[in-house]
């Protein structure tokens, strides 16, 4: 059986991957990857921790997760596509229009 | 029993809101039938209930209490009630509301035809009668209140109902604003009178002065008031004030004349025969509480008088045939206030009645007058008018004797009565008040004469002055006109003076059983007895003579011009509304203008410069809003740490 803190060392480089890539990457596409990215990490943190305490409250936590996650995903590739039939591009930096 | 309170105040209430609803889909004359159908339905009623207060027993009414409302307001058992009730006195009132409203809705079918506002102006004289019925069938104080406010309402509408003229907006504005005035003295006088006897139920307040205690609803401990206390003398001169905003008393006086702007009907219905009584009504209604008031009622009387001889003088050089009149009921409420004020409450009442009579059929006549002249509305340009409109002319001139005060007609034997009161009253500052006061009241009836004559002899005497071509209205205009002036002849027969023997007076005993004189009534005796009677006809005479006399010698012409310095200030209403002006309005006018100045240069400076300066420290920021979504994410991730940071190092607790 696998230790949890090894599950808190993946979850964590999964985290730190989606947060650099978040900033790096220019494309909106990754971008919205990137975060699905760190959102999975928090939940294998939820759902390690729930294996750690035998606790199942935070597995249905993550269960709920995800399909916010699912629901935020259809969403959000709406507003890319839409963005993309309007600007052509899925280049973030373009899209500074709502600066303040 | 019961049902008669609905089935009064109901119909003109269900005709006003038909009116409003339906009334543009209404061909003209219908919206008129259904108005004046409404007001016979009451009229009906308010007879049904005169015969039933006949036979009403003294300090007996009838009574039906609808709601408690504000509970406990004055602690416990000190609850105010929503109620009316009928006695002899609101019976009286419903009668004259009601009978005189009718004629005037019928007429002003005739009057107002081809307005395009036909029906509203009906809706509006519905609602105007429906809350004159509430004011006199009120049975306390809060409910009288309402209806109270429910004319002012009328009245305003009516004053503007031509709202296109500016003039005649201004004229709705100011009746309104001065009423205010009246009104929140009233409001006073209610909180006061509270206080003192713990409940606002009319019945309750006179019976509180009586030996038997009747609590007409739950059982209210109330206090026992003594006579001449001070919170009861102020509570009265509150009302008084009330009272004299309503009735155009001095110093309040300056609406009504500029009330004419509206309608003639309506200057004959409210500003003549119905509302502007209120305030008698209210004085009368409360007389248990007057009597027992010697220094309010006093003043009463001397504002009554001061009003009365105020009207009587700018009446007498006015050119418009509707300020005439006007001024002229600024006088006559005079001489009712007087004989409120004198503790003769029945007097009061019965010259609201025979006034209602005249004025009303006065102020028609000169509807009839100016319906026949296309809008004229200036002596100067009348005269000779008895040819071209024959009905009308005989009416007018009966109304116009009947106001003077010749013998045998309505106008003299209420006068007669309340010159009667000006010489037995107790309250107006013992013996010397009393003949200074009869001697003022001659002096103002003898003006009345001369000013009613001048106004007669302008309108229908020699020859014509203008250019129009007069016709006589139709029959639905003169027929109310005929019966006005029926009962401007006999309506006085029902207070016949006391010498003509015991039984002979029919309206003091009836109205005694309300509203008794006052205690301490001085008793006449002798050749005294007949001093109001011989002089209320030297009065006649005199002023017809007077007028006759300045015809005679200078002509219709200049009489009507009056030209000379009492000519000029009487046309300008003793410029009181400059007086008005000067003391208030330029002062307010200036302090309105300092204040626009403190605004503009320091609250609006100020607030400008404070929004200027938060918006400078917000933009100060704002770069960091730079629309990147990876500055955004940044300022997460970093905010984020930090804040772990913190807690981690603070120790998670």
């Amino acid at each position: 059986m696998v230790e949890t803190p090894y599950y808190i060392a993946l979850a964590g480089i999964l985290f730190s991957i989606g947060a650099v890539g978040f900033l790096m990457r220019r494309s909106v596409i990754q971008m919205f990857l990137c975060v699905e990215l760190m959102l999975n990490s928090a939940n294998l943190v939820l759902v390690a921790f729930a294996r750690a305490w035998g606790n199942l409250e935070a597995q249905t936590a993550v269960f709920i997760i995800l399909t916010l996650a699912a629901a935020e995903v259809a969403i959000g590739l709406g507003i890319i596509v839409a963005i993309f039939r309007k600007r052509v591009s899925t280049n973030v930096d373009e899209l500074s229009s709502l600066k303040g | 029993m019961e049902s008669i309170f609905y089935l009064m105040i109901v119909p003109p209430l269900l005709g006003w809101l038909l009116l409003i609803a339906f009334g543009k889909q209404l061909p003209e004359p219908t919206s008129g039938f259904v108005a004046s159908g409404m007001i016979l339905v009451s009229f009906v009623m308010a007879v049904l209930g005169f015969f039933g207060t006949l036979g009403l027993a003294e300090g007996k009414q009838w009574h039906v209490q609808l709601w408690e409302f504000l509970p406990f307001i004055g602690g416990e058992g000190k609850s105010l009630y929503m109620g009316f009730a009928l006695d002899q006195l609101s019976s009286l009132m419903t009668l004259i509301i009601t009978g005189i409203g009718f004629l005037i809705h019928v007429f002003a079918i005739g009057y107002m035809h081809k307005d395009p506002g036909f029906s509203r102006f009906f809706a509006y004289l519905n609602f105007f009668v429906a809350f004159m019925l509430i004011l006199v069938l009120a049975d306390s104080l809060p409910v009288l209140f309402i209806g109270w406010e429910g004319v002012g309402v009328a009245s305003f509408l009516l004053i503007g109902f031509w709202y296109k003229d500016f003039n005649n907006s201004n004229a709705a504005r100011k009746a309104f604003i001065v009423n205010r005035i009246g009104d929140a003295f009233l409001m006073l006088g209610m909180f006061l009178l509270f206080k003192e006897f713990g409940t606002l139920n009319l019945h309750e307040l006179k019976e509180s002065f009586g030996s038997v205690n009747v609590p007409l609803v739950g059982q209210v401990s109330r206090n026992t008031v003594a006579y001449g206390a001070p919170g009861l003398e102020l509570a009265c001169l509150f009302l008084m004030l009330g009272a004299a905003g309503k009735s155009a008393q001095l110093p309040l006086s300056t609406w009504l004349p500029d009330a004419m702007a509206g309608p003639t009907p309506v200057s004959a219905l409210i500003h003549a025969a119905t509302m502007v009584t209120a305030g008698v009504y209210l004085v009368a209604r409360n007389s248990e509480l007057f009597a027992n008031a010697p220094v309010a009622s006093g003043w009463v009387a001397w504002v009554g008088a001061a009003t009365a001889a105020y009207g009587a003088v700018c009446a007498i050089a006015q050119t418009d045939i509707k300020k005439i009149l006007a001024y002229s009921t600024v006088s006559q409420l005079g001489f009712m206030f007087v004989a409120v004020g004198c503790g003769a409450y029945w007097a009061g009442i019965f010259h609201v009645l025979t006034h209602a009579f005249f004025k009303a059929l006065l102020f028609l006549s000169s509807g009839s007058v100016i319906h026949a002249l296309e809008g004229e509305q200036d002596v100067r340009k009348m005269g000779g008018l008895r040819g071209a409109l024959p009905t009308t002319h005989l009416v007018s001139l009966i109304g116009t004797l009947a106001i003077m005060g010749v013998p045998l007609l309505a106008g003299f034997f209420s006068k007669d009565a309340i010159l009667e009161g000006t010489l037995k009253s107790p309250f107006v500052g013992g013996e010397a008040g009393n003949v200074l006061l009869f001697a003022v009241m001659v002096i103002v009836a003898s003006m009345t004469a001369a000013y009613m004559w001048r106004w007669y002899a302008l309108v229908f005497l020699g020859d014509y002055r203008g250019h129009e071509h007069p016709h006589e209205s139709g029959v639905v205009m003169t027929v109310p006109l005929m019966i006005l002036a029926v009962f401007s002849v006999i309506g006085g027969f029902i207070g016949l003076p006391h010498f003509l023997g015991k039984n002979v007076n029919l309206i003091e005993p009836y109205l005694e059983k309300v509203a008794h004189n006052a205690d301490g009534m001085i008793k006449l005796e002798g050749i005294v007895e007949f001093l109001p009677i011989i002089f209320s006809v030297l009065a006649v005479i005199l002023g017809y003579f007077v007028t006759n006399y300045f015809l005679k010698r200078d002509g219709a012409r200049v009489v009507a011009e009056i030209p000379n310095s009492f000519g000029n200030a009487s046309r300008n209403a003793l410029f009181l509304d400059k007086v008005y002006d000067f003391v208030l309005g330029n002062p307010s006018q200036v302090a309105a203008l300092f204040l626009g100045i403190v605004d503009k240069s320091g609250v609006q400076a100020s607030a400008q410069v404070l929004g200027e300066q938060v918006g400078e420290a917000g933009s100060s920021l704002s770069f960091w809003q730079n629309g990147f979504a990876r500055g955004y994410g940044i300022s997460i991730l970093i905010g984020t740490v930090a804040l772990i940071g913190f807690l981690i190092l603070r120790g998670f607790a």
